[in-house]
């Protein structure tokens, strides 16, 4: 930490001189308090990212970063699309892993009495955990369509409506997806996974925004949430096998030609890459949005599986229970996006791992109905404490419109698995109101509260940074998990 | 035990370092220690279905790589949890050619204890070393 520049109170800057070949300082976003939970790993990767080739203005980390393989988790960069690189290790093996917002016209006291009946059909519909298949069966064919089409096949199929094309980043389809680009073999590991949550800290939860949680009236009501203790729902999940394999494929090739091809050295393999303007690099970028489009409807169909048990459970119909899409992210992309540098707009190719886009009000690319409130940003933290909807301010500029994923771990993984029971967990959290259905106990022991930063310092110190603006905590009821 | 688990490489993730007396015993206790983060004490499973995998690699360590991923896609794709029975690595020319045969069995909720669903074996602080008592290697999963 001494060889870090203060900025502001949120604000560190490692420079140049910190490690040799670093192309442009690095910035880190954290309250002092954040900073000094984070792991030295953290400050090692996000200085070998910032002497990546084509990076521009910075090397950034985000309040909840934490230490991953190749990019920090919460790490985002901005490559020249003519000088950079495209990497794998800056996108993270789950393409668009991401987050779904939900919600109901349901308050809290509708739906306390059969929450049981409700978590338990969630958990019955929904697949969870390992070898859970999927929500809906395709053909191969059909699945290259698919991946083509992101959102606009489920609409297709009748498993979405145009609104929920429109409040989904991207629309929910990449333009670019190409499936002559992707293995036979990515096809084959994902195309019987389409519309299941995975495990880890995937999860489906049922959540509340109570009167004393909201902190901006005005754009929570914009967003939809208009009455007191109402109910939403969220998930985080994303592109299951198809992504991690499609990834894996593009890992392995860029090791083959990144040195002898094209002469690039970097100091964490995981980071291999290859020119974003290359034969190479050109066909992940193409590979990578099938498997962005394979995640949104991954949610999408998750979402139908939930507006179907709702109906089911409620005795009413989608409309009555006003099951509204709110918003959906991607966390783990690199995307095309005009920015602004030194006064000029210019394209940059954006990575983001366990980072959220946060555009603010006015930019293209928002829905017309939340042009004037920025984007909306759904930051997703343990089963225990909560999560938050923001929206994006023009204070991110600073980050080219990047934002906080999560909470970020304070605890491995087998240590929490040591310290916390996962039946005992359960049993602790239905005691305070939050009823669990889960696949695997020792998973559930992992995702432990403890085990993580605390969202409030992370969202508190992105609000601060200008990153994003809160607009509401989401407190669970009910969760399921793989 | 010819595996045992890191908790001081990476918090969000899960690390291992897998021993051998030789090439192949190391291939096969990595094996273990992943079926391990996937399945609670790695089994019970029986010998239902067999597979055979073929693997070649100029490399000894991206060799390993793509042998771990294999139970990743054997998961994925057709839901199975494998393990080991027999496997042999020869090196001719500076190729190394691995061939294995996996057995194993449909994942079932109801005889199986999940574990974690492991999305990848990365890179990240991967190493393969001889040491005097044969070999070692460290791996990163991505869960």
């Amino acid at each position: 930490m001494e060889a870090l520049k203060k900025i502001s109170d949120v604000l560190w800057e490692i420079p140049l001189n910190r490690k040799n070949g670093m192309r442009v300082p690095a910035r880190i976003y954290a309250s002092e308090k954040l900073l000094r939970g984070m792991e030295g790993a953290v400050f090692e990767q996000i200085t070998n990212v910032a002497c990546l080739p084509g990076i521009v203005n910075f090397a950034l980390c985000m309040p909840d970063g934490h230490s991953g393989y190749g990019f920090p988790i919460g790490g985002a960069a901005a490559f020249d699309p003519e000088t950079g690189i495209i990497s794998p290790g800056g996108i993270g093996f789950d393409i668009n892993c991401g987050m779904r917002l939900l919600r109901t016209s349901l308050t809290e006291e509708e739906v306390r009495p059969r929450l049981e009946e409700l978590v338990d059909g969630l958990f019955r519909r929904i697949p969870t955990g390992t070898g859970s298949g999927g929500l809906v069966s395709v053909t191969r064919d059909e699945f290259r369509e698919l991946i083509e089409e992101g959102m606009a096949w489920c609409r297709r199929k009748g498993y979405a409506t145009s609104r929920d094309l429109e409040r989904t980043e991207e629309g929910g389809r990449m333009d670019r997806a190409d499936a002559t680009t992707v293995s036979e073999r990515a096809i084959e590991r994902g195309y019987k996974q389409n519309g299941s949550l995975g495990s880890g800290n995937h999860y489906l939860e049922v959540q509340v925004a109570r009167a004393e949680n909201v902190h901006d009236g005005r754009l929570a009501r914009t967003f939809g949430l208009d009455r007191p203790n109402q109910v939403v729902v969220m998930i985080h999940c994303g592109s299951r096998g198809f992504g991690h394999q499609v990834a894996q494929d593009y890992l392995m090739k860029f090791l083959g030609v990144m040195g002898g091809k094209y002469g690039i050295r970097v100091n964490d393999r995981q980071l291999a890459c290859a020119p974003f303007a290359s034969e190479e690099g050109r066909a992940y970028f193409s590979a990578m949005q099938c498997a962005v489009n394979m995640a949104f409807v991954n949610r999408q169909l998750i979402i139908h599986g939930v507006r179907e048990v709702f109906c089911d459970v409620f005795g009413k119909t989608e409309r009555e229970l006003g099951l509204e899409q709110i918003y959906d992210v991607t966390h783990n992309t690199a995307k095309l996006e005009t920015h602004v540098v030194g006064g000029k707009e210019r394209p940059l190719l954006v990575h983001r791992k366990g980072a959220t886009r946060a555009f603010a009000p006015g930019m293209p690319g928002l829905p017309a109905e939340y042009r004037e409130t920025g984007q909306p940003v759904i930051i997703g933290g343990s089963m225990e404490t909560g999560s938050y909807l923001l929206a994006g301010s023009s204070g991110g500029a600073e980050t080219f419109f990047t934002t906080a994923h999560g909470s970020g771990r304070v605890m491995g993984r087998r240590q929490a698995k040591k310290k916390f029971d996962g039946r005992e967990l359960a049993r602790r959290m239905r005691e305070r109101g939050i009823v669990v259905r889960c696949a695997s106990y020792s998973g559930l022991a992992e995702e432990a509260g403890a085990a993580y930063k605390n969202i409030d310092e992370v969202v508190r110190t992105a609000d601060a940074a200008s990153l994003s603006r809160r607009v509401a905590k989401l407190i669970p009821i009910g969760t399921i998990k793989g | 035990m010819p595996y045992l688990f890191r908790d001081d490489i990476t918090r969000a993730d899960v690390a291992f370092e897998a021993s051998g007396r030789n090439r192949e015993e190391l291939f096969v206790s990595a094996w273990q220690a992943l079926l391990d983060v996937m399945i609670e004490d790695g089994g019970p499973l029986e010998k239902r279905t067999m597979k055979t995998v073929d693997l070649e690699n100029k490399s000894l360590e991206l060799l390993l790589i793509a042998f771990l991923s294999e139970a990743l896609f054997f998961k994925d794709s057709e839901g199975l949890l494998l393990s080991v029975d027999e496997l042999s690595i020869t090196e001719t020319e500076n190729i190394f050619r691995l061939r294995a045969r996996l057995a194993g069995e449909t994942y079932d909720r109801s005889r199986h204890e999940p574990g974690t669903d492991v999305k990848a074996v990365t890179l990240h602080h991967f190493r393969l070393e001889r040491t005097a008592a044969g070999y070692s290697a460290t791996v990163v999963l991505d869960v």
